[in-house]
């Protein structure tokens, strides 16, 4: 059996971290869709609250969204432009 | 409704204007600056494509039922995650567009609502730096 290269150890490890890193996308779209499921509650209780429900809304999920963005953007990195690999 | 469209724009305006001074700041300090300017403007129109997209997503949403609007704006919330993954993965692998300004581009609409909706009181700041904070 070939011993594991130190490239092949930093590529897995990689590879587990951009998983791990791809969990955080998950979480903003339950949040979005929670908060969308209260909204069309709030909007049918209250019709005419319809204005202010959805600004506050598309703000929220705004900022949300961006959190699951920062995930994203480490799981590529490591995937697509490993720093790691060019330091052995 | 004429609310929403002026939140709207006023973000849109603020995104692009802080765009630009990130653009001219990192001019001075990156080199080669046209794939930082590349990378910002391809970055700041997805983002805002994003928001608009999000927008018509919420607005549909509130008028659905409470169960199909979870699912709805769940769906869309993946289309829009993958629509960005594809943005972040042209600007790794194309060298004519910076990352860091992709990156940028695409998350300065967090600050600029973060700045307009929260830390919108000057009062506040200038109070603790000049030492007066209420007690």
């Amino acid at each position: 059996m070939e011993p594991i290269t130190g490239r092949a150890l930093i590529l897995a490890a990689s590879a587990i971290g951009a998983g791990l890193a791809m969990i955080a996308g998950i979480g903003p779209g339950i949040g979005q869709g929670y908060a969308a499921g209260k909204g069309a509650e709030g909007v049918g209780r209250q019709p005419e609250a319809q204005g202010d429900i959805v600004r506050t809304m598309l703000l929220g999920a705004a900022v949300a969204e961006t959190t699951g963005i920062y995930g994203l953007i480490i799981a590529l990195i490591l995937l697509f432009a490993n720093p790691l690999v060019g330091m052995l | 409704m004429t609310d929403i469209k002026q939140t709207q724009k006023e973000i849109i305006r603020q995104v692009v204007i802080f765009n630009i001074v990130v653009g001219i700041i990192g001019s001075i300090f990156l080199r080669p600056i046209i794939p930082l300017w590349m990378g910002l403007i391809f970055g700041t129109l997805i983002s805002l494509l994003n928001f608009r997209l999000l927008y018509l997503t919420i607005n549909r949403a509130v008028t659905m039922a409470p169960g199909k609007a979870q699912k709805f704006t769940t769906m869309r919330y993946m289309i829009r995650y993958f629509l960005t993954a594809i943005v972040i993965l042209v600007s790794l692998r194309s060298p004519d567009i910076n990352t860091l300004g992709t990156v940028i581009g695409l998350l300065m609409i967090k600050l600029v609502i973060l700045r307009q909706n929260l830390f919108n009181d000057t009062t506040y700041f200038k109070n603790i730096f000049s030492g007066k904070e209420e007690k």
